[in-house]
């Protein structure tokens, strides 16, 4: 016989709770009453009543095995917590958060530098708290019941507020992935004291809290303000927080900076009235290096920022591109747009994509399928014709709004150094293991006697992208003494510091590795991308972080890693791929099979220059046999692999066929 | 249901809805009016969200107001024609949001062109907010407006 329980979120601070027998509400799963077919019906109509009222959301049936537990994984992770940290007990709920007064914040009391980032006058910051302003009065209607649930949910959205597998989530844009170190510890300051002492960086350089509560969100969101930060625009069908290099304006190969029309489109996106309720969500990548480390041929809009012959900046444009559900390499829609014209032919893509998109099937919103459905060669005649069509002095960059714009970046006071590192030479030859961490964590700086290196957030044994509070310190502290108060987020999850003295970078390297923060891994297998999964999300099929961690056991032999070498490995808990499994080297993504996490096994994807969608090889492994499969891949690249090929070379000179061979044996 | 302006005072309102016969001062089914070439005086559109500014266009000088559709609120084409009925060809006279509007897209609504919206049966005029114009320069009373908008000044007709 199956029988049901009834469970809900709060409506103030989200959290689970299942109703109980004496119809009441609780927040322990132990105490949920179960129902049979019949009696389910009456209950159900009871229990919404808590939606009308306006104190519970999403009521909703789980079925319920014989012996009381959820029988969906996904319910019994939503009662337990997620599998991953045991350490955070679910309840006592009623400490789960801190009290206040809280201290002041760390922006009210920094003197830090903040070279590199982008200059706010009181104009752009009244317009930061004015949002969340609007979102306080927005948070009191619905609690009031003028707004329903169905009317909030995009404006929390549009405010990075998710209603998530335990409770709410707040997503924090971090701008074309760039913070100051004040930033960074506005964000650890926001997880200590309105969260539970941790966040997670994305693959979309945002940073995510899962357990903020509805009724503090505006006063989280008016912190976030102070430090120039803000969720606005991070979730919903809108222009996303546009993304690019984790190295702009520090790298050597560099041809563009990006950070400036990076900034440019944030603006010009932010509260655009056209273009808040497209038919799905909108991501633009940038990118000002030949080399694609910001993966814009997989984004709605990726833009190439290049020069021409007069060394004028320009920009190639790709749309279309995407992962999720249908893979697409983006479509080049435009060779070639001057710098005065970037914003008018953004608009233009987007009225095309806005009036034409699909409304009916939101797994065909996207742009990547009108583009496909209408042909791509269509496509760019229709936004031809949209652009020409503009009013001449429409939304014009000119020089003088460019250069407005550029004088708010501070440039880093970088010195005149010698080319000559001794004390580098010296620990290089003195130290293997900061050997090995160079070779890894470190990016060529454009600046003679300067180098960036990246914090890798992927320890063995970690969740990857997670920070605590305490660790964001730490790195703004190391931002503040060594990169001018400037630190960088990456889409592969990781913290950067751009502009570090090299004579300096054995002595920041000691203090890493005193602070358990200097995996040498950039690069590497276990630099593995993964998203939150089923341990966080309520979209997943399947866990993302377990899996990732049981590789990197396995797998996770520094020497080792050095041996097998350049290597991305991507995990996605469903086929939404926010772990971007479609373009790594190696790509996982978890299924449900019968109620049982299975996991599918990609090669050949890459998000670079050259990106290409991975090839499916075979059938899904169970949980505990992907270490193994993984393993037996790297073997077999290793056995067939030519003097200097990476893993990618090897597979797309030999194709997927001795994979197979070794992971499912010969036909 | 009110007819509403930017200020949010609430106007008079002859037009006549959901009526598909040709008269005077009833807004006419786009489908219905592109069929027939002339008609009394002052006539409206009525403008799905899938019929497009393009095809509106070539209306616009037989027609004394455009009402622009909304079946649901999250469904944002409307926004598109009205902006591209303003710039692409000029037109001066009124463009009216009718269907399921909510009171957190007036601003949008009215930067993208709109003159007039008919309010939603669930949000009565009193729940919108009048929209204060943006600029937000020294010494004014506008609504702050990050840098590049302040600069670029695209952010529509008010």
């Amino acid at each position: 016989m199956i029988l049901n329980a009834i469970t809900a979120n709060r409506l103030t601070d989200g959290v689970a709770v299942w109703l109980a027998a004496n119809a009441s509400w609780s927040e322990r799963i132990e105490d949920a009453a179960r129902f049979d077919e019949v009696a389910l019906e009456g209950a159900l109509t009871e229990a919404k009543k808590s939606e009308l009222g306006n104190t519970m959301v999403e009521v909703r049936p789980i079925e319920m095995s014989e012996t009381g537990v959820p029988v969906a994984l996904r319910e019994r992770l939503r009662g337990e917590g997620p599998s991953v940290r045991a350490d955070l007990p679910m309840e006592p709920v009623a400490t789960r958060w801190a009290e206040p007064p809280f201290p002041p914040l760390p922006s009210s009391l920094s003197q830090s530098p903040k070279a590199g980032i982008y200059q706010y006058d009181e104009y752009d910051r009244q317009f930061l708290r004015n949002r969340a302003e609007t979102f306080r009065e927005q948070v009191n209607r619905r609690l009031a019941g003028e707004l329903s649930e169905d009317e909030f949910k995009p404006l929390r959205l549009m405010n990075g507020l998710y209603l998530q597998l335990h409770g709410y989530m707040l997503r924090v844009a971090i701008p074309y992935g760039i913070l100051s170190s004040t930033q960074l510890r506005q964000l650890g300051y926001i997880a200590r004291y309105y969260d539970r002492g941790y966040g997670h960086f994305t693959t979309r350089q945002n940073i995510q809290y899962n357990w903020p509560r509805l009724v503090d969100t505006p006063d989280i969101l008016a912190a976030l303000a102070e430090a120039d930060l803000h969720g606005i625009q991070t979730s919903g069908n809108c222009i996303r927080n546009v993304t690019t290099d984790q190295f702009a304006g520090a790298a050597a190969d560099e041809l563009v900076d990006p950070r400036l029309y990076a900034e440019i489109l944030r603006q010009w996106s932010t509260d655009h009235p056209e273009f808040t309720y497209l038919p799905r969500k909108f991501k633009i990548a940038l990118t000002g290096s030949p080399h694609d480390r910001a993966a814009v041929r997989v984004h709605d809009i990726g833009i190439l920022a290049k020069r021409n012959e007069q060394g004028e900046p320009g920009f190639q444009f790709w749309v279309g591109g995407g992962l999720g559900r249908t893979p697409v390499i983006g479509t080049l829609v435009r060779e070639w747009v001057p710098v005065r014209e970037l914003l008018r032919y953004s608009e233009a893509i987007l009225r095309v994509y806005n009036a034409l998109g699909r409304r009916d099937n939101i797994y065909k919103a996207r742009i990547k399928i009108l583009v496909r459905e209408m042909k791509p060669e269509n496509f760019i005649r229709q936004v031809e014709e949209e652009y020409a069509s503009m009013p001449a002095d429409y939304c014009v960059l000119t020089d003088e709004i460019v250069e407005a714009v550029a004088q708010r970046f501070v440039t880093p006071p970088l010195e005149d150094l010698s080319a000559e590192t001794p004390v580098l030479d010296a620990a290089l030859k003195a130290d293997a293991d900061f050997a090995r961490w160079v070779k890894t964590n470190t990016q060529a700086h454009f600046k003679p006697g300067y180098i960036s290196f990246s914090i890798s957030l992927k320890p063995v044994g970690g969740i990857p992208g997670d920070a605590s509070a305490d660790e964001m310190d730490f790195m703004a502290d190391l931002a503040d003494e060594y990169s001018f108060g400037e630190a960088r987020v990456s889409h592969e999850q990781n913290i950067i510091l751009p502009h570090v003295r090299i004579e300096k970078l054995y002595e920041v390297w000691q203090k890493l590795v005193a602070a358990k923060l200097a995996t040498p891994n950039i690069g590497l297998l276990t630099n593995i991308i993964a998203c939150p999964g089923m341990d966080y999300c309520a979209l997943a099929t399947a866990r993302s972080i377990p899996v990732a961690q049981a590789i990197a056991h396995k797998l996770g032999d520094v020497e080792r890693q050095h041996e097998i070498g350049k290597l991305d490995l991507n995990i996605s808990g469903c086929i939404n791929a926010c772990g971007h499994h479609h373009v790594g080297n190696i790509g996982l993504l978890g299924v449900d099979r019968n109620g049982s996490e299975l996991y599918q096994l990609t090669l050949g994807g890459s998000s670079d220059e050259n990106a290409s969608i991975g090839t499916i090889v075979g059938p899904g492994f169970d949980p505990e046999r992907v270490p193994e499969a993984i393993d037996t891949v790297v073997n077999t690249y290793i056995a067939e692999r030519q003097t200097g090929e990476r893993f990618i070379d090897t597979y797309r000179r030999i194709g997927a066929k001795p994979f197979k061979e070794a992971l499912y044996g010969a036909d | 249901m009110a007819l509403i302006d930017a200020e949010v005072r609430v106007l008079e309102d002859n037009w006549i809805y959901g009526s598909e016969d040709i008269a005077a001062n009833v807004i006419v089914p786009f489908a219905v009016l592109a069929e027939n070439a002339t008609t009394p005086r002052p006539v409206g559109v009525r403008v799905g969200p899938d019929v497009g500014a393009d095809k509106v266009a070539a209306l616009l000088d037989r027609v004394d107001l455009v009402a622009i559709e909304f079946p649901k609120f999250r469904d944002g084409r409307g926004f598109t024609t009205a902006r591209v009925l303003r710039e692409k060809y000029g037109y001066k006279g009124e463009i009216r949001a009718v269907g399921h509007v909510i009171p957190d897209q007036f601003e949008f609504l009215i930067q993208c062109g709109f003159s007039t919206v008919l309010t939603p049966p669930e949000h009565p005029p009193e729940h919108f907010r009048p929209v204060v114009p943006a600029g937000g320069g020294e010494g004014t009373n506008k609504k702050p407006l990050q840098l590049l908008n302040r600069l670029v000044g695209h952010r529509g007709a008010v």
